[in-house]
C-alpha cells in the first residue's frame, strides 16, 4: 500500500484532542448539597465502571473516527489485484540521471517497498531505459514493476515510452530538481569561428546567446580521424563538413575514425578491446540510431558500385552499422589514449558520405544529451502521471489500468461515516427512567 | 378553590396566615375533622391492635367473622394531637423553588396545628434538639397557644442528625390520654428502630400518622453531568456521574419509599408521600379526603 499524500498523516496530531478532552472534562466536578448518599452509595459503583467503561469505548471511537479520516486524507492506494497478488515482486527502477541533482539510494529505498529481486538503472534518457528495464523484467517474469524516478520535465517521457512494459505494474516517482538558471549548449562552427550558444529559459521564452571564439581556432578536438596519406584531404573535409551540424562541448570523450589503408590501422587494431565504458556503448547506440548515417550507408549501397571493401575488424568489434548485404560497415572497439580510453570505430569504406555522417553522428552522439533537457521549467503534473500508473498484476495476467487509486480512501471514508454513526449512537441520551409515581394521595 | 403553590405559601412570613390559608383552601366542601377519638358516634371499625380498650372491640362481629376489629367514633372531645416534626440537616434540602424540606413541614404542621385548635381539639410539638433531647411543647386548645406553637415551628432551622426513635418514643409518653401522633420527617435516619418505636406508639394506643417529605429532586433524581454530592447531615462527599447512575438511585428510592409504606399499612398507621412541590393545600385536603372516606366496610 502506497499513501499519494503522505503529509496527511500530520494530522495524526489531532488525535490528541479528544484524549484532551476526554481528561479535561473529568476535572471539576459541580458541588452540590444532597439530603443523603445512600441511595448514591447504592448505586454508584457499578454505575461509574459501566461510565468508565463506555467513555473509553467513546474515545476509542473518536480516535478511530480521526484516524479514519487522516488515512484517507493520505490517499491510500492499492496494487493488490486478484488472487496472486501475494507472489513476489521484481522490481525494475529506472533512475532519470538528467535530474540535475543526485537521487540519494535510501530515498529511492524509502519510495520503493521491498522487492524479491530489483535493479537500477541510471539514464540519462528515459525511453532506453525504459526499454532496458522492460526486458529485464521479462526475462525474470512473475510479478514485475516498473518505477521511473525522474523529475518528469515535459519532453522526458510520453505514453508509448512505456508501452514495452506493459505486462508490469508501473508507478512514477516525481523527484525536485532545483531550477537551472543557464545552460552551454553544444558549439557550432560558422564562418570560420567556434559560437557556443548559452541558453536560458523560462515558462514564457527561451533566451539564447552566442560567443565567438577566436578567428582560426575552430578544432574538433575530440575526433581524431586515421586516414591513408592519400585520404588525408577527404578525411579533413569530412570532419570539416561534420563541425558545420555541431561539435560536442569541451570535455566529450575521445573518438577515434580508423579509415581503410590507414597506417596506423593495424596498429590500433591490435591494441583494441571491446569496448567496456557505458559512454562507448550510449555512442554506438546512438550511432546505430543516426538517421543521417543509416542514410549514407544505404545510399552507398544503392547508387555505387561494391567496391573491395577493407576487412573490418571482427574480432573484438561491435557491429555499428551494416551494409545491404549484412556485414559489418563500421566496427567500435575501444583502445588506450593519451588520457584515458577512447572509442574506435573502424571504418569499410573510403565513402566520403559515409565518413562524414559518422563524424557527426559521433559529434551528436557525444553532446550532452540532459543540458537543454535541465532548463525545461514545465514538469508533467501529478494527475497526468496517475494515469499513466497502474498496479502491480497478478503473477501471469496482463496488467490493467487502474480504476482509481483511491479505492481504499472511500473504504476508509465509509468507516469513519459508520464510527460516526455509532459515536452518535453511544452519545444518546440515557432513556429516562420511568419515574418513581408518587403521589401524597398514598394513604393507607 | 384558591390552590397556593409551595413557594407563595412558605414566602409569607406569618406562618400563623399561611397556615390558616392552607386550612382555608382545604374547605371547598363538608369534610369532617380527620381527627377520630373514641367517642359516642360511630365511624368505622379497624384491625384491632394489642392496647385498644376491649370496651370498643366489636364483639358481634367477632362472633360473626371470628376476627378481632375495634369500632372507632368520631371525636367530639378534645383531642390531642401532637406534631413530631424532624429538624434534622437533611430537611434543610431545597427544591428547585427553593422552598426546604423543613419549611414545607412548618407550614404543614402549622396547618395541622390550626385545622385542629379550630376543631376545639388540642395541638402540641415536639421537635428534636442538638443534644438528643426533644423540645416539648404541650398539646393545648386555644388561639394563643396556636400562637405560640405556630411561632416556635417559624423558628425552626434544620441542623445535625436526628434520633427519631427516641423522639416519636418521647412524644408517645408525653401524650396522656390516647391521642394523634403526626410525624413529618423523610425518614432517612434509623429506618428498623423509627419502625419499633412507632410501632410500639400505635400499642399504647395512639393514632400514627407518618407525613414523609420529599423533594422532586429526590425522588427523580433528573441530575446531569459530574456533581460532587456532599450529605448535609454527615459532611461525606461523593463524585457521581449523574445520568449514568440515575437509574440505580431511583430504583433504590423506589424500594426506599414502597417499604416506608408498606410498613405502615402493615401496622395501622396512615401514610402519605408528600413532595414539596405539591401545594400544601392540596396535600392537606387530599389527606383529609383520604381519612374522611376510610371504607366502613368491614374488612376481610
Amino acid at each position: 500500500m502506497t499513501w499519494a499524500s503522505p503529509w496527511a498523516w500530520w494530522g495524526l496530531a489531532a488525535l490528541a484532542v479528544p484524549i484532551a478532552v476526554h481528561l479535561l472534562t473529568r476535572a471539576q466536578p459541580t458541588p452540590l448539597p444532597f439530603p443523603t448518599l445512600r441511595f448514591l452509595r447504592q448505586a454508584t459503583s457499578t454505575a461509574v465502571r459501566r461510565r468508565a467503561i463506555k467513555e473509553r469505548a467513546l474515545l476509542a471511537v473518536r480516535l478511530g473516527i480521526l484516524a479514519a479520516v487522516v488515512a484517507a486524507l493520505a490517499q491510500p492506494t492499492t496494487n493488490r489485484i486478484g488472487a496472486g497478488a501475494t507472489a513476489p515482486v521484481v522490481r525494475a527502477v529506472v533512475l532519470d540521471t538528467s535530474a540535475g541533482a543526485p537521487v540519494e539510494n535510501d530515498r529511492i529505498a524509502r519510495l520503493t517497498p521491498a522487492a524479491a529481486e530489483s535493479v537500477t538503472i541510471a539514464t540519462p534518457r528515459l525511453a532506453p531505459g525504459i526499454v532496458r528495464a522492460a526486458n529485464w523484467l521479462a526475462e525474470r517474469g512473475g510479478r514485475a514493476e516498473l518505477v521511473v524516478v525522474s523529475a518528469f520535465r515535459r519532453g522526458d517521457l510520453e505514453a508509448s515510452d512505456l508501452a514495452p512494459a506493459d505486462r508490469a505494474g508501473i508507478r512514477l516517482l516525481k523527484i525536485d530538481t532545483p531550477p537551472v538558471a543557464g545552460t552551454t549548449a553544444p558549439p557550432q562552427l560558422a564562418a570560420g569561428r567556434l559560437w557556443t550558444p548559452f541558453v536560458t529559459a523560462d515558462a514564457e521564452r527561451t533566451l539564447v546567446t552566442w560567443t565567438s571564439s577566436a578567428p582560426g581556432s575552430a578544432a574538433v578536438p575530440f575526433v581524431r580521424v586515421l586516414a591513408a596519406t592519400g585520404a588525408q584531404d577527404d578525411a579533413s573535409a569530412a570532419v570539416k563538413a561534420a563541425s558545420v551540424v555541431g561539435v560536442p562541448a569541451a570535455g566529450a570523450h575521445p573518438i577515434a575514425i580508423v579509415l581503410p589503408e590507414a597506417p596506423d590501422r593495424a596498429a590500433a587494431m591490435a591494441s583494441a578491446n571491446a569496448i567496456d565504458e557505458p559512454w562507448m556503448f550510449d555512442v554506438v547506440n546512438a550511432l546505430r540510431q543516426d538517421s543521417a548515417l543509416n542514410g549514407a550507408v544505404g545510399r552507398l549501397a544503392t547508387v555505387t558500385t561494391p567496391e573491395a571493401k577493407p576487412p573490418v575488424s571482427t574480432r573484438l568489434g561491435t557491429p555499428v552499422v551494416r551494409d545491404a548485404t549484412g556485414s559489418s560497415l563500421v566496427d567500435a572497439a575501444s583502445g588506450p589514449a593519451a588520457s584515458g580510453r577512447e572509442l574506435r570505430l573502424f571504418v569499410g569504406t573510403r565513402d566520403p558520405l559515409v565518413i562524414s555522417a559518422l563524424v557527426a553522428g559521433a559529434a551528436r552522439a557525444e553532446r550532452d544529451p540532459t543540458a537543454l533537457r535541465r532548463l525545461e521549467p514545465i514538469t508533467l503534473t501529478a494527475d497526468e502521471l496517475r494515469r499513466w500508473e497502474r498496479p502491480i498484476p497478478s503473477a501471469g495476467a496482463p496488467a490493467t489500468a487502474p480504476e482509481s487509486g483511491a479505492w481504499q480512501g472511500r473504504w476508509l471514508w465509509l468507516a469513519a461515516l459508520v464510527l460516526l454513526g455509532i459515536e452518535t449512537w453511544m452519545r444518546r441520551p440515557a432513556p429516562a427512567s420511568a419515574s418513581v409515581e408518587v403521589t401524597h394521595a398514598r394513604v393507607a | 378553590m384558591s390552590v397556593l403553590q409551595p413557594a407563595v405559601v412558605a414566602s409569607i412570613a406569618d406562618l400563623e396566615l399561611a397556615a390558616r390559608l392552607v386550612v382555608e383552601g382545604t374547605r371547598a366542601g363538608p369534610h369532617r375533622s380527620p381527627f377520630r377519638g373514641f367517642s359516642t358516634e360511630f365511624q368505622q371499625h379497624r384491625a384491632y391492635r394489642a392496647g385498644d380498650d376491649l370496651r370498643h372491640l366489636d364483639w358481634k362481629l367477632l362472633g360473626r367473622t371470628d376476627r378481632l376489629y375495634t369500632r372507632q367514633f368520631r371525636d367530639t372531645t378534645n383531642m390531642s394531637v401532637m406534631l413530631v416534626v424532624d429538624t434534622s440537616a437533611s430537611m434543610g434540602f431545597a427544591g428547585p423553588d427553593g422552598v426546604t424540606k423543613l419549611r414545607y413541614a412548618s407550614v404543614l404542621a402549622a396547618a395541622l396545628a390550626y385545622l385542629a385548635i379550630t376543631e376545639g381539639d388540642a395541638a402540641g410539638l415536639l421537635v428534636p434538639k442538638m443534644t438528643s433531647e426533644v423540645n416539648y411543647f404541650p398539646a393545648r386548645g386555644g388561639r394563643a397557644h396556636l400562637r405560640s406553637l405556630v411561632a416556635r415551628l417559624d423558628r425552626l432551622e434544620p441542623a445535625g442528625a436526628w434520633q427519631p426513635a427516641r423522639v416519636i418514643a418521647r412524644a408517645a409518653e408525653l401524650l396522656k390520654r390516647r391521642g394523634l401522633i403526626v410525624v413529618l420527617s423523610d425518614f432517612y435516619d434509623d429506618e428498623d428502630e423509627t419502625v419499633t418505636a412507632l410501632k410500639r406508639a400505635a400499642r399504647r394506643g395512639h393514632d400514627v400518622v407518618l407525613l414523609q417529605i420529599m423533594t422532586r429532586q429526590e425522588i427523580a433524581f433528573d441530575y446531569r453531568g459530574d456533581i460532587e454530592f456532599e450529605d448535609l447531615e454527615s459532611g461525606a462527599r461523593r463524585v457521581v456521574p449523574a445520568e449514568s447512575m440515575a437509574g440505580g438511585y431511583r430504583a433504590a428510592v423506589g424500594d426506599f419509599l414502597t417499604r416506608w409504606r408498606t410498613r405502615a399499612e402493615q401496622h395501622g398507621m396512615d401514610y402519605a408521600l408528600v413532595p414539596t412541590d405539591t401545594p400544601p393545600s392540596r396535600a392537606l385536603r387530599s389527606y383529609i379526603v383520604k381519612r374522611d372516606h376510610r371504607p366502613r366496610a368491614l374488612p376481610r
